[in-house]
């Protein structure tokens, strides 16, 4: 992986990490307006991908090293 | 193949080749070597989060609907010191990916720093001003057990992270070889994914 990538990593690090506040901050406000469990539950569920696909490289299991992080 | 020529992990990342530089074994290559490393690491997680599950299970089959009387403010604090410590963690992990020692050092302390932040705000805070004790019935034994097991996973991850932060600064990793460091990083992340499901089982779902 070339430096360019990586920097485009800490730049995706940045919108995950928004992202994850963002949905976070609209967890808290559904919980206060006492909106039904399903929905945080699935929000939940998109914070949970999010966290397993950009932060712990899910698919890095599936690629071969020398294409997954590590050059 | 000796020892010698074919060192343990917890030895200098740097030094997984031959002395001569040439691997005959495919299986015995670093890059081998980090795809099943890779492979166990994910199963050990795997494994861990039944515990987890467990307790998600216990926690909605005793409590139902039904969600203990927690301070909303503490609990939004302490999640939102989580989800920072997982960003700098991250940068961490790039930044040493691009061979910057020092802005993988800043942000890996900065993730240890938040994560003892975390630590306080549950154990030396929530704990204290809970209206029960563990004891207490129901609600009691949940939310202390939930976060207790939750607590533990997140101080052994704080000392892994010293580890990695002192094997670092004495120079064991590089850009093109730092198992070490993506290993700390992704069971990081798995307490952060953790508490991502505990924060709204503990203190949104349902009603008082």
């Amino acid at each position: 992986m070339n430096k360019m990538n990586k920097m485009n990593e800490l730049k995706r690090g940045v919108v995950v990490f928004v992202l994850l506040a963002v949905l976070t901050g609209i967890e808290f406000a559904f919980a206060l307006l006492e909106v039904s469990f399903i929905l945080l539950g699935l929000i939940a569920l998109a914070k949970a991908i999010a966290v397993l696909w950009y932060f712990m490289h899910l698919p890095r299991v599936f690629t071969p090293p020398s294409e997954g992080g590590h050059e | 193949m000796s020892a010698r020529s074919f060192p343990t992990q917890s030895a200098n990342e740097t030094s997984f080749v031959e002395p001569h530089g040439h691997v005959d074994d495919p299986k015995k290559t670093y890059e081998y070597r980090i795809g099943t490393s890779r492979l166990g690491l994910w199963l050990f997680l795997i494994s861990d989060s039944f515990v987890f599950g467990a307790l998600m299970v216990a926690r909605f089959y005793l409590l139902g609907f039904h969600r203990p009387e927690l301070s909303q403010l503490l609990g939004l604090a302490v999640t939102s010191v989580l989800l920072v410590s997982s960003f700098f963690m991250n940068r961490a992990e790039v930044q040493i990916s691009l061979g910057n020692r020092r802005g993988f050092a800043t942000n890996l302390i900065g993730t240890i720093a938040l994560g003892i932040l975390f630590l306080a705000g549950v154990v030396g805070v929530e704990w204290q001003i809970a209206p029960f004790g563990p004891g207490d019935g129901v609600d009691g034994a949940i939310f202390y057990m939930m976060t207790g097991m939750h607590a533990f996973h997140v101080l052994t991850g704080v000392i892994l992270l010293l580890i990695v932060l002192r094997n670092g600064l004495r120079g064991k990793y590089t850009a093109e070889r730092h198992w070490g460091v993506e290993a700390a990083a992704n069971y990081w992340h798995f307490v952060d994914l953790v508490w991502i499901f505990f924060y709204p089982a503990l203190y949104l779902v349902g009603i008082l």
